[in-house]
């Protein structure tokens, strides 16, 4: 199917497949009408988007927390975990929200509700976690070691 | 909107399955106590308040996709 985009700059057409489409139950917090979205992967990086089917105005980046901080790790309550349909581990694709800047030092991810997609129903939510220290505004670059800021460096610069 | 007075120990049904109940009042605080079916996400309004607007600040801009910042396609690199 198609869904329509803004992401470019200019209003796209882009072709996705059914796989790619979650339901979101509720919506999103501050985006409450909306329910159904498209996951779009991005060739050459990480980073997803969340593009949503009602609105071609509405995206956000998404990226796994696991990539930049290798410790993180939450307790998905079970209320949630039933409403997705989950039935085990692996089902669960776990995605932050990024807030994007030219700056990249400045680029933060949210790390306290995370976005929680089941690959079995394709049923979605943001999960606000309760009973932990975690940053809505987590630095996604701070707390690279010297050595492997060298390395990214390095292949950006022979890029 | 429904107001109420409630005392200390009195609680309030919502839909048959959720009950407030008013476990101490300390000057300007009140200890509240929340029963509901495990189905039921209870959450600080305030917590709620604050996610939307991250949410909101966070979403993607036109434009956005392209300006990626080089480092961000670099991340799948570490080792982790």
């Amino acid at each position: 199917m198609q869904v329509r985009t803004n992401l470019m700059g200019v209003e796209e057409v882009l072709e996705i497949s059914e796989q790619q489409i979650f339901a979101f139950e509720p919506g999103l917090g501050g985006f409450e009408g909306l329910r159904r979205y498209a996951l779009i992967g991005e060739a050459d990086s990480p980073i997803e988007w969340l593009q949503s089917l009602d609105n071609p105005d509405v995206s956000f980046a998404l990226l796994e927390p696991f990539l930049f901080r290798p410790d993180y790790v939450f307790e998905l309550p079970d209320r949630d975990a039933e409403a997705l349909g989950m039935q085990e581990p692996s089902d669960a694709l776990v995605r932050c929200i990024l807030t994007l800047n030219e700056d990249a030092e400045k680029i933060t991810a949210n790390l306290l509700a995370p976005l929680v997609l089941c690959r079995r129903t394709h049923l979605a939510r943001q999960v606000i976690l309760q009973d932990q220290e975690l940053d809505m505004r987590a630095p996604v670059f701070v707390g690279m070691t010297a050595q492997e800021q060298g390395s990214t460096e390095q292949v950006a610069a022979s890029a | 909107m429904l107001i109420l007075t409630r005392k200390a120990e009195q609680g309030i049904v919502i839909n048959g399955n959720v009950v407030l109940r008013v476990l101490s009042v300390d000057g300007d605080r009140v200890k509240i106590g929340v029963e509901a079916p495990r189905s039921i996400t209870v959450l600080r309004e305030e917590l709620l308040t604050e996610v939307a607007d991250a949410n909101q600040a966070a979403a993607a801009r036109p434009g956005d996709r392209p300006a990626l910042p080089a480092r961000l396609r670099l991340l799948d690199r570490r080792i982790v």
